[in-house]
């Protein structure tokens, strides 16, 4: 008698504990099923818009209070403080520069990206930068379209961006891109 | 793990730590002494020291564009600025660049030169400044580009002036748009004495801002600035239908170097350029601009001869290419441009 109760009672443990794990399967099963289908969204989104350029100097400001940010900013509205060497050197052109710097110092007002365009033909768009946020630096950049040895004159385009990376201004300043084999 | 084993796993490791530990001198690598004899290392703090990055403010435009008004037929005065709000239009030039926004009661301005473009020189050392004025995209076939804002009597043509000038009191620099751009050179001084010499572990050697050195709070800084200008010739006839060019502004900046040509202008007349180059440096080529666009590599001895540092340049070519330019660059990627008068 107390053999066949406690078989009852065991079969009724087993039960009830495959009950919960399909529950948790059916969970599971669901939770994967809502994200794969609003995934779609999400990477539209990403395609349209530029990687942040994060360092170890600018991970807390990156996600610091927009208010806070705000506060530090010591350029006047209107204007901004443009921060790099203004000759280029690439060993060849399909490796990165040696010496250019490019910063964006945090009393600017706003993150910023830059294109550079070939001055001949600015349709010749030879890089473009991700969103520096204040004060961020970019170095060891390689160029987007790999140019054969020769001295280039080209324009920077800068464009300052709000938090969504919509261009709100720009100011284009001229920089000399040597290759040098 | 019982007691007794616990104990004795406890003694092996103090035992084998002691054991280590009075080997380390006997570990310690490569080093041996003669007695009587010292050694030293000489040690190299470092070559010149650096100032950081150049840095210059500049203005900022919205849309990327430099936007005017033209309004040859001064429908805006006949109108009292209806179609701006009332905003006071100043100037009669037929060009307008708005130079203050409204705000609340106090309405837009306009005048024919935009406001001032200011460069600030953020660095200890001198730099030149160039402003390049150009055409973006261009306007309808009919429109020439002026260069003077003034027009002759009996002048019909559909001409439009957009120059670039430092609006200096006296002997100001005005460079007009044209099939060329419009280009002004100014040197804007540094200041060293916001500087101080500094070490740290990151950067080492180098310059830094001193903060002792501000007043008021903020740096103090050499800045120059330009303005756009503008006119038309109203006594043209101004249908409808007519799109003006649209017009861009570029920036360059490099620190400042005592010229090596002994003039920034040559021509027909005064075909001689003395070239003054330092130990090392050498003339890596020589490039005629011409005023109707595009370039030629000129070649010694065909458009121009050499005798010590003198260069004598074609008096006919220079008569064939007026208004165009003489490139020389030098083997330290530096350049100079001298204007063909």
């Amino acid at each position: 008698m107390t053999d066949s109760t406690e078989k009852g009672k065991g079969s009724k443990k087993i039960v009830i504990i495959g009950a919960i794990i399909a529950l948790v399967m059916v969970a599971m099963l669901v939770t994967i099923i809502v994200l794969a289908t609003s995934k779609g969204k999400d990477d539209k989104a990403e395609e349209e818009s530029r990687p942040v350029l994060v360092t170890e100097e600018n991970a807390e400001e990156v996600l610091a209070d927009i208010k806070e940010q705000d506060a530090a900013a010591t350029v006047a509205p209107g204007y901004y403080t443009v921060t790099m060497n203004t000759t280029w050197h690439f060993e060849s052109g399909d490796v990165a520069s040696y010496d250019a710097i490019v910063e964006n110092v945090e009393g600017n007002t706003n993150d910023v990206y830059f294109d550079i365009l070939l001055e001949s033909d600015e349709n010749v768009v030879l890089y473009k930068s991700p969103i520096i946020p204040r004060g961020g630096k970019l170095k060891d950049i390689t160029l987007d379209e790999s140019l054969p040895a020769g001295s280039y004159p080209t324009v920077v385009e800068y464009h300052l961006v709000d938090e969504n990376q919509v261009s709100l201004s720009t100011v284009r300043v001229g920089l000399t891109i040597i290759v040098e084999r | 793990m019982t007691k007794g084993n616990f104990k004795r796993f406890a003694a092996l490791l103090v035992a084998g730590t002691m054991v280590v530990g009075s080997s380390v001198t006997a570990f310690a690598e490569g080093e041996t002494t003669t007695p009587g004899v010292a050694e030293g290392e000489g040690s190299y703090e470092g070559g010149e020291m650096k100032y950081p990055t150049l840095s210059v403010t500049l203005p900022t435009i919205p849309d990327g564009a430099y936007n005017y008004i033209a309004d040859p037929n001064g429908l805006i005065a006949a109108t009292a600025a209806a179609a701006y709000d009332g905003a006071t239009f100043t100037g009669s030039q037929g060009v307008f660049f708005k130079t203050t926004d409204a705000e609340g009661e106090t309405k837009a301005t306009y005048t024919n030169k935009s406001k001032a473009l200011t460069l600030k020189n953020e660095n200890a050392q001198d730099i030149d400044v160039t402003i390049k004025l150009e055409q973006k995209t261009a306007g309808s076939d009919t429109i020439e580009y002026s260069d003077s804002a003034t027009f002759e009597d009996g002048d019909k043509a559909q001409k439009l002036y957009l120059a670039v000038t430092d609006d200096a009191a006296s002997n100001a620099q005005v460079s007009a748009l044209g099939e060329t751009a419009a280009t002004l050179t100014t040197t804007v001084a540094g200041k060293t004495g916001n500087y101080k010499a500094n070490w740290d572990s990151t950067n080492k050697y180098g310059y830094i801002l001193d903060d002792t050195k501000k007043v008021d709070g903020e740096y103090v800084w050499e800045s120059c600035s330009y303005t756009l200008v503008g006119a038309l010739n109203k006594a043209a006839t101004w249908g409808d239908e007519v799109d003006f060019p649209t017009i861009k502004v570029t920036w360059s900046y490099k620190e400042h170097t005592d010229s090596y040509l002994s003039s920034t202008t040559i021509s027909s007349s005064s075909n001689t350029v003395t070239v003054s180059l330092p130990s090392g440096v050498t003339v890596s080529s020589v490039v005629l601009g011409k005023a109707t666009g595009g370039t030629v590599t000129l070649v010694a001895g065909s458009h121009y001869t050499v005798s010590g540092s003198t260069y004598t340049f074609d008096a006919s070519m220079l008569e064939n290419h007026s208004t165009g330019s003489v490139t020389f660059t030098f083997s330290d990627e530096t350049s100079e441009t001298m204007t063909i008068e």
